[in-house]
């Protein structure tokens, strides 16, 4: 063979073996823990840095090639979605699958096989790449028995061919290249720190960098007598008050606020968090109201709100839609109110019941059971008096007019509220409207279709309907 | 609504064409009932060309499901494209359905 | 909120148990203002106080400077982990002296 199409074969070696594609697999039984400690998202996304721990795994799944990449998880998070979306932002091919809590990774390749048709890297647990964006990684796929492998406690990488076992990956000799395990909120916390002290180069990390060691994020505004020590990062919307002491080694997230005269040092202050004054937080994670820390795993939770609290973001509650909602409120209970007062005097049948509300506190409404047993409570069912007594509470903005069935204030129902992103409780439900049994597993897939699918004129739809249904 | 139902083996791809709302629904449920009958309890549903899925339809998904396997059979789901994916997500139906990207591996899962 | 009290030598040893919150702490006062005619030397030992919060620290704050106006001291023994980090977070550690031990902290005062 000439020289020529000796390196033309090598050519082809090199671009067979390199993956197209990868598949991140990211399974609740190994990442689940995460989510008792810092109950957020889902643990995929994690910040390191303020970056997703699902970003780092993308960035890498780029950096060896693959044009197309699959997220599969057994509890897919809507927020991975939200900040992936289609995978255009890095200039890759994004998709989604979602897998059983029972499929092996063998059961999920074949559940993805039409996606797993070309060489693809498969990143399978949960665990952290400690890679360099300035290093090269094609020869990754090469055999290297004498390397180590690409596996930990909790995670492994791997590479598949068609017509090959499924086989685990090697690690460099000359590039930096290692799986670590995430099984403890320390292990985030180490991971964290080492990338913000030594290997801060290495990674694409958000934040304006113009000095070594300081990355900070947009919006931010720091008060004249605030002492800053790098290593340091500020997310986006970050107000650091009077007198605060940030740093060395303080990683601090976006929406956050470190009120007067606190010191934040080796310790990482998460997404959407209220510090409050004159407080130390010296190797400790925060999160909303819990406070953990570094070293022991041990975490507390506050009750105080001007100690520690969330800056939560609730579902967003569309303005035009409620201002409506609120006139069609107005106008039934001027129509209805004189005939519920009436019925009401007629039926006596009050009961008081706490439910929840969209932001997850307490209202106690006093209902009124309708069944269709007399004459009188037919009546009253017809004129949707149990609604109009609930007006007031559309009135005061405490519920809406049309929106889910309300959950009960009971363990259950916040069980229930938990599990559910978009919940929004209402007088009128979609599901009562469709007479769907109560209970029913149908009741909980039709609220969930609603709360995604919301309409102005299938709001309106839901009370016609409700009405007609009772005649 | 469209089903076209076709053997391969003993396994039968019911191929959901179209639109899968409340009043095509009806047509599913009998589809279905039919093929439990004939002792056809192994079955694809392939909704490469689905274009859109209501919460009925949803609904009768999953107590079809229940039943096939209350039977020792099954129903798995192949080709769930982007219109209908997140639907099911939504409303976490993915915790108990199989789904695979291709109708083929879903068929040779049977064995 | 429970407490046992025995004494030794002038020093009043206290075993806080329960919870020091909004809840107890106006309790806690209150025995405090009782505690503090016949003392002003206070170990408090909270091996079984499983839970202080904002509320709770600043009963234990009025009582401190209660005492300290008599020359005494309220110093800690044997505070969990969860109580110890609340402490630190609030710098509630600087103020108050924590012993490992009961005996640590009564051998303290002499």
């Amino acid at each position: 063979m000439t020289g020529n199409s000796l390196s033309l074969v090598a050519q082809q070696k090199i671009e067979e073996w390199r993956p197209m594609k990868a598949l991140i697999v990211m399974d609740e039984a190994r990442c689940g823990w995460l989510r008792g400690v810092i109950q957020n998202n889902h643990p995929g996304m994690m910040p390191f840095c303020n970056k997703p721990l699902l970003e780092y795994l993308l960035d890498f799944s780029i950096l060896c090639g693959c044009e197309q990449l699959r997220f599969v998880m057994d509890e897919p998070g809507d927020e991975i979605e939200d900040y992936f979306d289609n995978g255009s932002k890095w200039g890759i091919s994004i998709s989604y699958a979602s897998s059983r809590a029972s499929d092996t990774l063998e059961d999920i390749l074949e559940k993805n096989s039409t996606f797993c048709d070309e060489p693809t890297l498969i990143i399978d647990g949960f665990c952290f790449i400690g890679y360099s964006k300035n290093e090269d990684y094609d020869s990754l796929s090469d055999h290297r028995p004498e390397e180590p492998q690409l596996r930990c406690g909790s995670g492994q990488m791997l590479i598949h061919q068609h017509g090959e076992p499924l086989r685990v990956l090697h690690g460099l000799a000359e590039s930096r290249l290692e799986v670590l395990p995430l099984e403890a909120i320390g292990d985030c916390y180490d991971i964290s720190m080492h990338i913000l002290d030594s290997t801060s180069g290495e990674y694409v990390l958000p934040g304006y960098n113009n000095e070594a060691g300081v990355f900070i994020g947009r919006n931010v505004t720091i008060s004249k007598s605030t002492t800053i020590t790098k290593p340091v990062m500020l997310g986006n919307n970050v107000q650091l008050q009077e007198n605060t002491v940030i740093g060395p080694g303080a990683i601090i997230g976006s929406n956050v606020i470190v009120d007067t005269g606190t010191s934040i040092e080796k310790s990482i202050i998460i997404n959407n968090s209220y510090v409050g004054t004159e407080l130390k937080i010296k190797k400790k994670i925060i999160h909303s109201t819990v406070a953990i820390s570094a070293e022991t795993g041990t975490s507390i939770r506050f009750v105080d709100d001007h100690l520690l609290s969330g800056l939560k973001q609730c579902a967003p509650r569309k303005m035009p839609r409620l201002i409506v909602h609120w006139v069609l409120a107005c106008l039934f209970f001027v129509s209805g109110i004189i005939p519920a007062l009436l019925f009401q005097l007629l039926l006596k049948k009050r009961e008081t019941h706490t439910i929840l509300r969209h932001n997850g506190k307490s209202l106690s409404i006093a209902s009124l059971q309708l069944s269709s047993n007399s004459l009188v409570e037919q009546l009253a069912r017809i004129f949707l008096v149990d609604k109009v007594m609930l007006l007031p509470h559309v009135l005061s903005g405490r519920l809406d007019l049309v929106g889910n069935k309300p959950f009960p204030a009971t363990p259950d129902g916040e069980k229930q509220y938990a599990d559910f992103n978009n919940y929004l409780p209402g007088i009128f439900s979609f599901s009562e409207s469709q007479s769907i049994e109560e209970g029913d597993f149908q009741e909980e897939i039709a609220e969930r279709y609603f709360s995604a699918n919301r309409r102005f004129w299938g709001d309106l739809q839901v009370i016609i309907k409700t009405f007609t249904t009772r005649w | 609504m469209d089903m076209k139902v076709e053997q391969s083996g003993d396994v039968t791809i019911v191929a959901i064409n179209d639109r899968f709302e409340a009043a095509t629904a009806d047509e599913y449920r009998t589809t279905m009932y039919d093929l439990a009958e004939k002792g056809h309890l192994k079955v694809v549903l392939d909704f490469g060309k689905t274009a859109f899925i209501d919460s009925s339809a949803l609904g009768s998904l999953v107590s079809s499901v229940r039943k096939f396997r209350q039977h020792e059979g099954d129903i798995k789901f192949a080709c769930m494209n982007e219109q209908v994916r997140p639907l099911v997500k939504i409303v976490r139906l993915h915790r108990i359905f199989d789904i695979f990207d291709s109708v083929d591996t879903a068929v040779s899962s049977f064995s | 909120m429970n407490f046992n009290q025995r004494r030794e030598n002038d020093i009043l040893i206290i075993d806080l148990s329960g919870w020091l919150d909004a809840d107890s702490s106006d309790l806690f006062q209150e025995q405090f203002d009782i505690w503090s005619e016949s003392a002003s030397k206070f170990v408090f030992n909270c091996k079984d106080l499983e839970f202080v919060d904002s509320t709770g620290l600043g009963s234990l704050l009025l009582g401190l400077k209660a005492t300290m106006k008599k020359d005494g001291d309220i110093r800690l023994a044997t505070v969990n982990e969860k109580v110890q980090m609340f402490l630190e977070i609030t710098k509630a550690n600087d103020i108050f002296q924590i012993f490992d031990t009961v005996e640590n902290a009564v051998a303290s005062y002499t």
